[in-house]
């Protein structure tokens, strides 16, 4: 039963889907009408055969006061073949409504759809062949039809199938005609590994892409809007065989695929005991990262050590290229005149047979060994004297020593931020430097900077003199400040600042009048000083506040030029 | 704040208390160790290092009685986790050459880049490149302050040394912290061409074999040998190394 929340009464409710037929991996849209009351979105429960997509609109419509809403759900089918969406019962107002069963016939992919056109989006699988032998590489292709939309993933693969998946390759894209429709076709390749053999299967694929959502309206700003639709492709069925263990030649080793071999060795005139470098290179396609050196009955009297191997110019999966293979081989007798042929076996699944490929004989001169039946050497005082190799390990530790260190300390903010002290201590000093340099080649603003030290300091000695009550301190100080900050202003020594340039420089160069008449106020209190030199500390601090505001304004006047 | 204190002081008791039980296990397992216990040992080792005494010595000691278990493989495991702290360690050094000769599997030879870095941990390596570079700014902060020219060769090899040191802490930190390696111990398993039991046995590797971890399942290794044999290994059958 669909949770709804009821409204009212005397409601009906259909289901309806878009279309009766619909391809594999195509989603079929089921529409579900209230009319007459007005509800919660349904929760649609589970429907057998189908899976639920992302997407689900709802649309409230009122006609003639009647109202009606509609919630649409995207349903993928599972399988192919004629499903049914079963009744769904809802709960209008304590009463249960049920809606009709819907058949849809879900067709395989590729197959024409009855009284429909092809899907606008569809994906098929496409392997070389579904017999295949464990170790076998194929080459799954999953080939996505698209009229629309735009891939922004990869297809999704189950990863417990049996196989090996490689990489996925770039995908590659052409325009194809299908039944007479464009399609962009979109090929995905990846390499798969059989490794397990039985029944496999392949897929199934899903493949997300973006298409434009014609269910909801275009926006203003950001266009049509777009929904993620899921493509899906079956599965397909495979068998896996081991290679047939009768015949097996001795040098396999469980290589499967067609491949060359190549022997070299270096050097080819050694004493007994001395190793040879034997290099063995396999090429061909197959799974190269699975290629060991099969044992060789014919190299025994050869002690072989175990083989490094790489693997060259080959493709990002490695199933096709040359591995190479270094082993130091150690002939044991005199009596060897060459290096016996490398064979290599492999399973060719294409023949379903055996292959074996051998490499020519490499003469080899053997000489003895200049220690072989010599006495050994006797130590000398230095020999003797040299550690004698370990006979058992070293004994346990008493403390527990030092902690282990899970943090590393590139991780650590701290550490982070400490690396920055002393380049910015550097360019700090730079920077200092710069503005030293500045200042230096522009005397102006050197005497700006300078005159405002000096003006800064002034104010606070004018200030201590009227509270010490010091008029000769004071008015000297005053007069000098004066002096040098009008001389700057102007560009003028300040020597050559009396009371007179107030009007015939400063007015004219458009400083106002308060400021004005304030200086000359402050001129002639030191003029009086000079004559009647009885002042209060309380009159000397007012001269102080008026004096330092006059001074606050000419710093803050620009002369016009 | 009196009760603030109070509250420092108890967590203080208590991590000295922690610190206490876990230095009475570890010296039980030496205990058991020297008495030749060296099972009870190895789990003795093992329960000091899960309750917080990760250190050197643990993982040392753990190695040894590892060892004398017969367990190559987590032996050298335990060994080269230890290699993380005090890769300077001679008797450490001795005692991981020592088991990987007794071990059957194979291991790796490290070349003289290889060997260099294991000198000093990755932390050391930070650290030197970082007094590298502290000094470098240093001289040219003691010049800009002088207000003299340094010798533009000095710069160059102390900038060319900073940028070298740089590099090998770089290298150091993603061998430690960013690549995975791991120890095979069970005595002999089948490594296999998929994660899957069912699937075809690839090539063996035998107890104290050192691989590369490449990728993971919940249950699976995909390991790599010295041999550059790829395949998949059970999780149980390969102890991980890591700092």
């Amino acid at each position: 039963m669909l949770g709804l929340i009821p409204g009212a009464w005397a409601a009906t409710v259909t289901a309806t889907i878009d279309r009766p037929a619909v391809s594999m991996g195509e989603s079929v849209t089921l529409t579900i009408t209230v009319e007459g009351s007005q509800v919660g979105r349904p929760n649609l429960p589970p429907i057998p055969n189908f899976t639920t997509g992302p997407s689900t609109g709802i649309s409230t419509e009122i006609i003639n006061g009647q109202i009606r809403q509609s919630f649409t759900y995207e349903l993928y089918p599972t399988q192919p073949g004629d499903l049914v969406i079963p009744s769904l019962q809802l709960n209008l107002g304590g009463q249960a409504i049920a809606t009709q069963p819907i058949t849809v016939k879900v067709m395989k992919p590729g197959e024409a759809v009855p009284g429909a056109t092809l899907p606008s989006s569809f994906v098929k699988l496409v392997v070389p062949k579904t017999n295949l032998y464990v170790g076998e590489v194929i080459q799954l292709q999953v080939q996505v039809y698209s009229q629309e939309g735009r891939i922004n993933q990869y297809p999704q693969l189950p990863a417990d199938s049996g196989f090996t998946i490689g990489k996925w390759e770039k995908p590659t894209e052409q325009r194809v005609a299908v039944s007479n429709q464009a399609f962009n076709l979109i090929t995905f390749r990846v390499p798969l590994t059989a490794v397990k053999a039985g029944a496999l299967t392949i897929g199934p694929v899903t493949q997300p892409i973006i298409v434009a959502d014609r269910s909801r309206r275009a926006d203003f700003f950001f266009g049509v809007p777009q929904k993620e639709v899921r493509l899906m492709a079956e599965k397909i069925a495979a068998v896996a065989v081991p290679p047939p263990p009768q015949n097996a030649p001795p040098t396999f080793a469980g290589a499967v695929g067609q491949y060359s071999v190549t022997a070299a060795a270096s050097p080819t005139t050694v004493a007994v005991g001395d190793p040879i470098t034997v290099r063995i290179q396999v090429t061909g396609r197959g799974w190269l990262d699975a290629i060991t050196v099969p044992p060789q009955p014919q190299w025994r009297e050869f002690k072989m050590y175990a083989p490094n191997a790489r693997i060259d110019g080959a493709d990002q999966n490695n199933t096709s290229g040359t591995k190479t293979f270094e082993i130091a081989v150690v002939p044991q007798s005199v009596s060897i005149k060459a290096l016996p042929p490398f064979a290599f076996s492999y399973f060719d699944p294409d023949a379903a047979a055996y292959r074996t490929v051998t490499t020519p004989a490499i003469p080899l001169t053997i000489t003895p060994s200049t220690g072989g039946n010599m006495p050994l050497p006797q130590l000398s005082a230095t020999n003797a004297n040299a550690p004698k190799p370990m006979s058992d390990i070293a004994h346990i530790k008493v403390s527990p020593g030092v902690a282990m260190v899970s943090a590393p300390l590139i991780r650590q903010p701290w550490f982070i931020g400490l690396q920055f002290l002393a380049p910015a201590l550097w360019l700090g000093l730079v920077l200092r430097r710069k503005r030293r340099e500045s200042l230096a080649n522009n005397p102006r603003l050197r005497r700006r900077r300078e005159v405002q030290a000096l003006v800064r300091n002034g104010i606070v000695q004018l200030h201590k003199a009227a509270d010490e009550n010091r008029p000769d301190e004071f008015f000297t100080r005053l007069f000098r400040t004066l002096q040098e900050q009008i001389g700057e202003r102007l560009d003028v020594p300040a020597t050559s600042v009396t009371e007179a340039v107030v009007d015939e420089r400063l007015r004219p160069a458009g400083l106002g009048d308060s400021v004005c008449r304030a200086l000359h106020e402050l001129f002639q209190a030191g003029n009086l000083a000079r004559y009647a030199p009885v002042q209060t500390s309380h009159e000397l601090q007012a001269l102080a506040a008026t004096a330092e505001k006059t001074l606050r304004e000419l710093q803050a006047w620009e002369v016009k030029r | 704040m009196i009760r603030w204190c109070a509250g420092v002081l108890f967590v203080l008791v208590l991590l000295s208390a922690r610190a206490a039980d876990v230095n009475t296990t570890f010296a039980a397992g030496n205990q058991a160790y020297e008495q030749g216990k060296f099972a009870e040992a190895a789990a003795l080792y093992r329960a000091a290092i899960t309750n917080g005494a990760a250190t050197s010595g643990a993982w040392f000691n753990l190695g040894n009685a590892e060892f004398k278990v017969g367990n190559l493989g987590r032996a050298i495991a335990a060994y080269r986790t230890a290699e993380f702290a005090t890769p300077r360690d001679a008797a450490l050094r001795a005692n991981l050459a020592f088991v990987r000769k007794k071990a059957s599997g194979d291991h790796p030879q490290p070349g003289a880049i290889s060997s260099g870095l294991r000198l000093l941990t990755a932390n050391e390596w930070a650290t030197a490149a970082s007094a590298a570079l502290a000094a470098f700014f240093a001289v040219l902060a003691i010049a800009e302050w002088r207000g003299v020219r340094g010798s533009r060769t000095s710069l160059v090899c102390l900038a060319a040394v900073c940028l070298l040191l740089v590099g090998v802490a770089a290298t150091s930190f993603y061998e430690t912290y960013m690549s995975r390696h791991g120890v095979v111990v069970a005595k002999q398993i089948a490594v296999r061409f998929g994660p899957l039991d069912d699937s075809q046995s690839a090539f063996q590797l035998s107890d104290g074999a050192e691989v590369d971890l490449l990728d993971a399942t919940p249950e699976w290794w995909q390991v790599r040998d010295r041999q550059g044999r790829v395949g998949w290994a059970r999780r149980a059958d390969i102890a991980a190394v890591s700092p």
